[in-house]
């Protein structure tokens, strides 16, 4: 008779099965997919100042769009992180 | 073949049909010890099948019961997992608008400050020009910094 009792005790776990939740990966907006660009030179053989510092702000200009892209990387990252960590 | 039978016809059974196949196999087994009893030799052969007959079907019922109540858990589980995996696809989006906007006035504010200085050069290039004659050696410097090779 005991066995009969374990037995039962044991039969009522059942069969388990496992279904699969996925959640798909996050899309990242367009924008931060571009590389970022070679900084430009100066062309050879000048000697003006003025076209010096045409090239060195343009420059200036691509590092800060390349700063935001990073930073907005960064940002997205994070939040996605804390959402994904959000669902366990 | 087993996980099919088992999600598309034992799973679908309600919960108290194996109730009842648990318990008419409970009887079953009960009562077989009174069969038995009876003094004839074919009574005892079977009361003792009744026996293995209800122990079986006793068994059978008890682990689909708990079969049942575990896919129960298992649905709602999955349904809960559901329900907050879209949510997060939801805010996911919305964060992405977010950032996807910060960024473009960004670097819309970045392109905006390049005109005016632009503006700026062009209006001070003949002063600067006048004043100032860079060496051939410096642009070779920049270039090579800019271009980040040895």
């Amino acid at each position: 008779m005991k066995y009969i009792i374990i037995a039962l005790v044991l039969c009522l776990t059942g069969c388990a099965g496992t279904v699969p939740v996925t959640m798909s990966f996050p899309q990242v907006p367009e924008e931060l997919k571009t590389a970022c660009p070679d900084l430009k030179t100066i062309p050879e053989g000048t000697t003006k100042l003025s076209e010096v510092v045409t090239v060195v702000t343009e420059n200036y200009g691509q590092y800060q769009e390349c700063k935001i892209k990073i930073d907005a990387w960064t940002q997205w990252y994070n939040s996605q992180k804390k959402i994904f960590e959000s669902i366990k | 073949m087993f996980t099919w039978l088992i999600e598309h016809t034992l799973l679908l059974l309600p919960t108290w049909f194996w109730f009842v196949i648990a318990g008419a196999g409970a009887v079953l087994y009960f009562f077989s010890g009174f069969i038995q009893a009876i003094p004839f030799a074919q009574a005892r052969l079977a009361g003792l099948s009744v026996k293995y007959i209800g122990l079986a079907l006793l068994l059978g019922g008890v682990y689909l019961t708990g079969g049942a109540g575990v896919t129960a858990l298992w649905k709602a589980e999955v349904r809960e997992m559901q329900d907050k995996v879209t949510a997060a696809e939801n805010k996911s989006k919305e964060t992405n608008t977010v950032i996807q906007t910060e960024y473009r006035d960004k670097v819309k504010t970045v392109k905006e400050v390049q005109i005016v200085l632009q503006e700026r050069i062009v209006k001070e290039a003949e002063k600067m020009d006048a004043e100032c004659k860079v060496d051939a050696e410096a642009i070779s410097i920049l270039n090579q910094a800019a271009g980040g090779k040895k």
